[in-house]
């Protein structure tokens, strides 16, 4: 063998050898991109209405829909555009069994418009659909009733799955599942509700036929619910997407009044509250439902910066599957009176299911022998952003704002108001010193002009509203604000 | 006047004779060099007893001790000296310029006969007694005259020798009765001066064998007899063709026999025996792989269908026959022998003449080496052609890039109509060049008379044929033919093109075939041919490569990575400089030369996505593999597959035991196989991000690399071993072999399949129930999902996404090639992917003005994708094409969604007044705030183009590219074109009429294509020396014949002694 012939092995030899090790290291890489892979698809980044902070062809909004067939109720769409130029949005309507009604709208730049949200058309329940060209604009719809006003967070896309935690047909209460399909196409779905004793799929709620273009409502005590104090539920559309909402008018039974929300379009393994509150006379309960096959180790943990709520031991709680799990607050010794932040999360590492669960907070305040009742979904995981927006705007009272640090930085928040001479800031809210971990309560002054409201942040917050219900009736109605999400990097606030 | 040509003291023959007249004989003879066995030639004719008799040599130039010799034995001989190499029959022909006057006879005679004493008297006696007009002697071997040559031949309608004797036949005086013949050997002509005149002699055209079948055959046209007489004996030592080769001799023969055949068959059993001709030459093609004269079949199989080129020099001949065809050609079929002279003479094991004539016995020409070869190889093309049975019955499915050929597209006519037209069919369509793939379709399909359907299967088959016989002729001349056959045989048995077959990769398909010969061609130039040879070779591969890449342009990336792997194996050993850098001379020019030559439609390469467009979209499922599997070269399917690694065995054992020169080729093809997997380990391992052609492309080279390490150590083992003293060497090729045996035995198993696992079922089955030609009106569909599942070129979307444009209707063969992006695909692309990234749920009306009804999502194809090992939609893909509000799910499946746009308008109507006014304003905004109505629906045929309508004035929107040449004609007048949307096109008409969308092909193009045209005769002409192509094809006749001057005397035919026998008897 010549010296050359050695070298040509030796290289091919050295070759073979690198092919080797690359290829081990590409094995590497692979279990990494799966396992990295698998846990983004099990974390599943929560989904909830946001302002999108990044460029977007359009901006659509799809409204859970509102009562159209009592005269008595009367709802509106709100439509905000805190840019500097105006926009053109096209607003679809959809009903039962109606042609969608479309309508073109112009909404000035620094401004808001408010629409009849039934527009005209008489159906159970109406639905709107906001298209905005562009990347601006947020809309959220609201419904007055005689038995509170409510605002209701509008979806930025359809889903194929919605949950709802928090249920309650007792005293003959009324809880409608208001089920919006926005396309040409006819969607199915599969229909899941959880009671006290059991969770049921009766037969005609599986395969349940959601026509092109409709809205259909479900009063969960026609499909079986009736008188239950508990009725979480669950849809998945085993073809096509559709919106969700719920529509509840409490008649008893420790409940009273009316809501109506967009149900949480996945589940979660974070859920934030920024309004725990722990007031005499009040209750408020955490309603924990876990939609999964498998058990759910959580942790409830309250927080408020530096107050003695933090020194409360986490509450680990077991969510067993496809049931709903109620946590009484006021049941814990240990939580001081006040307001506080909550967040209720799971332990578990990923067992091959969905690690999530939902949380929805209700509260009851009463005031006498009456008695106001608000519900919230939480804030999913991943939600937290420095700049929250409320197109409706706000009410004027002392705590209009509820806004909670999920980070363990000290923040700084303003509060801003979009007018002819753009965002400005609130008068005595700007620059609020919000502590890691900590509550804020905001009120705002009585007089406010109707604009929308912005909060900003200089680390991710969690933004809920309180609305006064109206028609001088007591107690709060709750929504979240809409963060802008992915979070905008806010470092300075703006003057 | 008395002549007397021999000397007394050599032959009494006037002593023994006595004078009579006897008809004058002319002995002529050409002796070309000095040989030894002349004197007892020259002997025999001075023993004559023959008294009339004169000679005439012919003696090259140069040859002063010939004349000596021949003076010294035949002092009155004239001899004339000839310039340069005439040839036989042409020469033969100055015979009767030379001598004058009629009467006499001519007796030819090559310089290597010694007639016996009375071999020339016998022969003239028969010639009178049976009134002949051409005779010869019996032939004996010229060293045991026991031994007989040849009694006369036979010959078959379509001009096979039958020999009457066979090979080693004793001379038993078995045929030693006179008879009629067809043909005698040139080697010993007598023939009546006359009729030799008459008939022209020997045709000029044949130099050298073949000239006997001819003239005897033109003998029999002209009513003469052809006689042997076995009286006259000759002695034959076959020197003229021992001297060449037999392929040399089977190629001159075969083209000499096809050409006599078709000049003097009758016209009416013309086409029969033509038929007949072309049958038995592909016939023995198969039986000369099994007696070991393959290669004289391959001549003869060339030889018959090379006649459509001598097709101009037949109808001249013909003509030039016809004045003295006397003869019905039926009668002249009754002298031929009966069935095939081949046929009987195989059957009875008897050798052909070509063989007899050679000298060489038997078992010299039966070489078992060239029988074991032939068999291996016709074993593996039978294995091909058995695993392909389920294609070649039912054939080629439409997976993958296999995408059919259907005779309402792709018929001849209609390619060559799309190529001239200028306009692009491909995806939303474009004024532009077509591939020159199409007019190389055209030809294809024409030249298999239009059976496109079977051009399909052959072309898939025939590519893993003609791979693997490229990969026979890369070591052609450096290594025997049983070491190549080895590289055959394992370049045929890597998984590659079988797994191109069931995936449907047709590019992977096209390299496979091509690349081996393209390795050749570096071998070639590596020889550094000069001269016409060069041009030759650089013409030659410029034309390989502007084929090849006419169909594949990823060859062109694949073509210069191996050639550069095959540069440095050539510089780390140190092989001469200026053969590598031939070579990359020649990857230059064939990189240059193949774009040049597929312009105008490589000018779409010289784009920002030029390497997009050469190598495709670059597979998604490219990634963490890993080399193992991988190195399976089947994606790691089939578990067998595992043995597939075998096949590396050789490439190291092959560096460790080769020595000498072919370590330079062990180095080549592990330079090939270690530089290619380490680019693909280090792309699927994430290490490089470089978009790089697939897989299977780059595995090609991978492939010719073990075939050409195999090559390597067979060599060693069949052509060095002998010589080789080192053992473990012998060991190591040992496990080398087994290996390779086992390493086999995956496709093996893979040829029960039939298809090689191509499935029955492919995705473009499910695809064909979206409608075609609607009454709704045309539309356009669009592809998205993996690349490797599209079914047709794609282009990148994102990371893991790509999409393509189709128009209603099947896909064909012609959607083959990617059609450049244009403003209509990059909207269809930002449509999409506003889609995946949820920017919109207007993704339809974004569509809209494209005419894309359909987006089809194909996810499971049945090859690339399966349902054991699927390859999942992009991520958020299907999601986001969910979202949208416009979608209409029609097909929602495990292995294909298709969505229905409702927002889609199609692709060539009439739109309303709102819509016209919206398709002034480009961006996307306008879009996404209306939905597009249509007052008219417009049928669209052919290309582009559709039929007359009646309409309103009004708005005319076509979903095509803006172009100037488009045009509306309503009633007789021309509307001009505006751009629409931001890039379609429409025509603001202003008045009702009807209307027809057509479009003007542009001087331009033509003028363009005019060029590519003169460049492709340019490349053809120096490719195939069309000089001598041109003489090939033309009449072609021997150079003039150049004769020294002599002071011999003139010969003339006259009166002369005639000497007579003992008895008296004059000879009359």
């Amino acid at each position: 063998m010549t010296v050359r012939q050695l070298i040509l092995v030796v290289v091919v030899l050295v070759a073979g050898a690198t092919l080797v090790t690359i290829d081990g290291n590409s094995d590497g890489n692979v279990q990494n991109d799966l396992t990295q892979s698998n846990l983004l698809a099990a974390t599943g980044i929560a989904e909830m209405p946001f302002v999108s902070s990044e460029d977007a062809m359009t901006t659509n909004w799809f409204c859970p829909g509102v009562p159209a067939n009592d005269d008595t109720i009367s709802s509106s769409l709100v439509i905000a555009n805190s840019s500097e130029t105006d926009f053109s949005a096209t607003v679809t309507l959809l009903s039962k069994d109606q042609t969608p009604v479309v309508n073109a709208v112009s909404v000035p730049a620094r401004s808001h418009i408010t629409l009849d949200a039934r527009g005209g058309i008489t159906s159970p329940f109406v639905s709107a659909i906001v298209e905005i060209v562009g990347p601006e604009g947020s809309v959220e719809q609201i419904v007055r009733h005689p038995a509170g006003d409510a605002v209701v967070l509008c979806a930025t896309q359809p889903s194929k799955d919605w949950y709802f935690a928090d249920g309650f047909t007792g005293a003959d209460s009324i809880e409608q599942i208001v089920m919006t399909n926005p396309y040409v196409d006819a969607t199915v779905v599969d229909i899941t509700f959880v009671t006290t004793d059991s969770q049921r799929s009766p037969e005609q709620l599986q395969g349940f036929v959601l026509p092109p273009n409709s809205v259909v409502a479900l009063s969960m005590d026609e499909q079986g619910a009736r008188n239950e104090p508990i009725v979480a539920v669950s849809i998945h559309a085993s073809s096509g997407r559709l919106v969700a909402g719920r529509a509840q008018h409490y008649l008893g039974q420790g409940r009273l009044g009316y809501s109506m929300s967009l149900g949480a379009p996945a589940m979660s393994t974070q859920w934030w509250f920024a309004d725990g509150e722990k007031i005499a006379g009040n209750s408020e309960n955490l309603i924990i439902y876990n939609p999964s096959s498998r058990d759910r180790s959580l942790s409830v943990v309250f927080i408020n910066g530096s107050d003695s709520a933090n020194s409360i031991e986490p509450l680990l709680i077991t969510a067993p599957a496809h049931r709903v799990t109620t946590i009484d607050t006021g049941t814990i010794p240990s939580l001081p009176v006040g307001r506080y932040g909550i967040i209720v999360s799971t332990n578990d590492q990923d067992k091959g299911d969905s690690l999530g669960i939902v949380v929805e907070q209700v509260i009851n305040r009463r005031d006498g022998n009456t008695v106001g009742t608000s519900i919230v979904l939480g804030a999913p995981h991943n939600s937290g952003s420095t700049m929250w927006t409320s197109p409706s705007g706000v009410s004027s009272s002392e705590d209009a704002l509820q806004i909670m640090n999920t980070t363990s930085q000290e923040a700084t928040v303003s509060v801003y108001q979009v007018g002819p001479a753009g965002a400005v800031v609130l008068g005595g809210l700007e620059s609020l010193v919000l502590s890691a971990g900590g509550v804020l309560s905001v009120g705002v002054p009585p007089g406010l002009p109707d604009a929308q409201i912005i909060v900003q942040s200089t680390m991710a917050v969690v933004v809920q509203r309180l609305f006064l219900r109206g028609h001088d009736l007591i107690g709060r109605s709750a929504a979240l604000a809409l963060p802008h999400l992915p979070s905008p990097q806010v470092d300075v606030l703006a003057p | 006047m008395t002549i007397v040509t021999n000397p007394a003291g050599y032959a009494d023959v006037g002593a023994r004779t006595p004078a009579i007249e006897a008809p004058p004989v002319v002995v002529s003879i050409v002796v070309y060099q000095p040989c030894p066995w002349l004197d007892e030639v020259l002997e025999a004719l001075a023993n004559q007893d023959y008294t009339n008799l004169q000679t005439l040599f012919f003696v090259q130039s140069g040859s002063e001790g010939t004349s000596d010799r021949i003076r010294h034995y035949l002092p009155s001989s004239v001899i004339r000296q000839v310039e340069g190499n005439p040839g036989f029959g042409p020469l033969m022909n100055e015979v009767g310029r030379l001598v004058e006057g009629d009467g006499g006879f001519f007796c030819f005679m090559h310089d290597d006969v010694a007639l016996d004493t009375n071999a020339i008297s016998c022969m003239i006696d028969e010639m009178f007694r049976s009134n002949a007009a051409v005779v010869g002697p019996k032939m004996v071997m010229w060293d045991d005259v026991t031994v007989l040559q040849s009694v006369g031949l036979g010959a078959d309608r379509i001009g096979d020798i039958n020999p009457l004797v066979k090979s080693g036949e004793k001379d038993q005086q078995q045929h030693d009765a006179v008879r009629d013949v067809f043909l005698l050997p040139s080697a010993c002509l007598l023939v009546r001066a006359d009729l030799f005149r008459e008939i022209g002699g020997f045709s000029p055209d044949i130099a050298l064998f073949g000239e006997d079948l001819d003239f005897c055959w033109r003998a029999h046209l002209s009513g003469a007899r052809v006689l042997v007489v076995p009286t006259a004996r000759a002695r034959h030592r076959a020197e003229m063709n021992a001297s060449r080769s037999i392929a040399t001799m089977s190629a001159l023969e075969a083209r000499h026999r096809v050409r006599t055949v078709a000049t003097l068959s009758g016209r009416v059993q013309l086409p029969v025996v033509m038929m007949q001709l072309l049958i038995m030459a592909i016939a023995r093609v198969f039986i000369g792989v099994f007696n070991g004269t393959f290669r004289e079949a391959q001549s003869s199989l060339r030889a018959s269908v090379a006649v459509i080129l001598d097709v101009g020099y037949i109808v001249r001949r013909r003509a030039e026959v016809r004045p003295y065809r006397r003869i019905p050609a039926a009668e002249i079929h009754d002298l031929q022998s009966r069935g095939s002279a081949r046929l009987w003479a195989f059957i009875r094991k008897r050798q052909t003449r070509v063989q007899e004539l050679s000298g060489l016995s038997a078992q010299d020409l039966a070489d078992p080496k060239s029988r074991t070869v032939g068999i291996i190889a016709l074993v593996v093309i039978g294995l091909i052609v058995i695993g392909s049975r389920g294609l070649i019955g039912n054939g080629v499915a439409s997976v993958g890039q296999f995408l059919p050929l259907r005779s309402a597209t792709e018929s001849p006519s209609a390619l060559f109509s799309s190529f001239v037209s200028g306009w692009w069919h491909g995806g939303f369509g474009q004024a532009g060049a077509n591939p020159t793939g199409i007019a190389l379709l055209a030809i294809a399909g024409a030249g298999v008379l239009g059976r496109i359907g079977a051009l399909q299967t052959l072309g898939v088959v025939g590519a893993i044929v003609v791979g693997s016989f490229g990969m026979w002729q890369v070591t052609s001349g450096f290594f025997g033919s049983r070491a190549r056959i080895v590289g055959f045989l394992i370049y045929a048995a890597v998984p590659i093109p079988y797994v191109a077959v069931a995936q449907g990769r047709f590019e992977v398909l096209v390299c496979f075939a091509a690349l081996p010969w393209m390795l050749r061609l570096l071998v070639r130039v590596g020889q550094r041919p000069v001269g016409i040879q060069k041009t030759q070779l650089l013409a030659t591969t410029i034309l390989f490569g502007a084929v090849v890449m006419a169909f594949a342009p990823v060859f062109a990336i694949v073509a210069l990575w191996a050639g550069g792997a095959w540069m440095i194996a050539d510089l780390v050993l140190r092989v001469r400089l200026r053969a590598v850098i031939a070579v990359a001379q020649l990857l230059v020019v064939m990189s240059i030369g193949a774009v040049a030559l597929n312009f105008p439609w490589s000018g779409g390469f010289f784009a920002t996505d030029w390497w997009q467009q050469i190598i495709g979209v670059q597979s998604t499922s490219n990634g963490h593999i890993g080399i193992a599997t991988l190195a399976r070269m089947d994606g790691g399917v089939v578990a067998i597959s595992v043995l597939v690694l075998g096949f590396y065995v050789p490439v190291i054992v092959g560096l460790l035991i080769v020595r000498g020169d072919k370590l330079v080729w062990a180095a080549r093809s592990a330079t090939l196989v270690v530089t290619t997997c380490i680019a693909i380990a280090l792309i699927d391992a994430g290490y490089v991000h470089l978009g790089v052609p697939e897989y299977g492309v780059m595995f090609v080279v991978v492939a010719c690399g073990l075939s050409l390490a195999s090559t390597t150590m067979a060599s060693f083992v069949f052509d060095d071993q002998s010589e080789n003293a080192f053992r473990w060497g012998k060991a190591l090729a040992g496990i080398a072999g087994v290996c390779l045996a086992i390493a086999c035995l995956p496709v093996l198993a893979q040829t029960a399949n039939g298809r090689w696992g191509q499935p029955k079922v492919s995705l473009a089955q499910l695809v064909a129930q979206l409608p075609t030609d609607p009454e709704s009106g045309d539309y356009n569909v669009v592809y998205v999902g993996r690349s490797e599942v599209l079914g047709l070129p794609a282009m990148r979307l994102n990371d893991t996404t790509a999409f393509a444009i189709a128009q209603d209707g099947e896909l064909t063969m012609r959607d083959h090639w990617l059609a450049p992006s244009n403003a209509l695909t990059d909207a269809a692309g930002q449509a999409l992917n506003a889609a995946i990234s949820r920017q919109t749920v207007r993704t339809g009306r974004l569509l809209s003005s494209l005419g894309v009804r359909y987006i089809v999502v194909p996810i499971i194809d049945g090859a690339a994708s399966t349902n054991k090992k699927p390859l999942e939609a992009p991520t958020g893909l299907l999601d986001g094409l969910s979202l949208q509000l416009d979608f209409r799910r029609v097909y929602t499946a495990s292995d294909l969604v298709i969505f229905e746009n409702m927002a889609y308008i199609p692709s060539l109507t009439k739109l309303d007044e709102a819509s016209a006014v919206l398709s002034q304003q480009g961006g996307t905004n306008a879009l996404l705030s209306s939905q597009l109505r249509v007052e008219q629906v417009i049928p669209r045929v052919g290309d582009i183009g559709s039929l007359p309508t009646s309409l309103e004035s009004g708005t005319v929107h076509v979903a095509v590219p803006f172009s100037d040449d488009l045009v509306l004609h309503v009633n007789d007048s021309d509307v001009i074109p505006r751009v629409a949307f931001g890039g379609t096109t429409a025509f603001d008409s202003p008045a009702a009429g009807v209307a027809t969308l057509g479009f003007r092909t542009p001087w331009s193009h033509l003028a363009l294509l005019l060029m590519q045209l003169i460049l492709w005769s340019i490349v053809i002409i120096a490719t195939f020396n069309v000089k001598r192509l041109k003489s090939r094809i033309g009449v072609r006749r021997i150079q003039p014949i150049v004769l020294g001057e002599s002071n011999d005397v003139v010969l003339k035919f006259s009166n002369t002694t005639v000497h007579t026998d003992e008895e008296g008897n004059g000879l009359s």
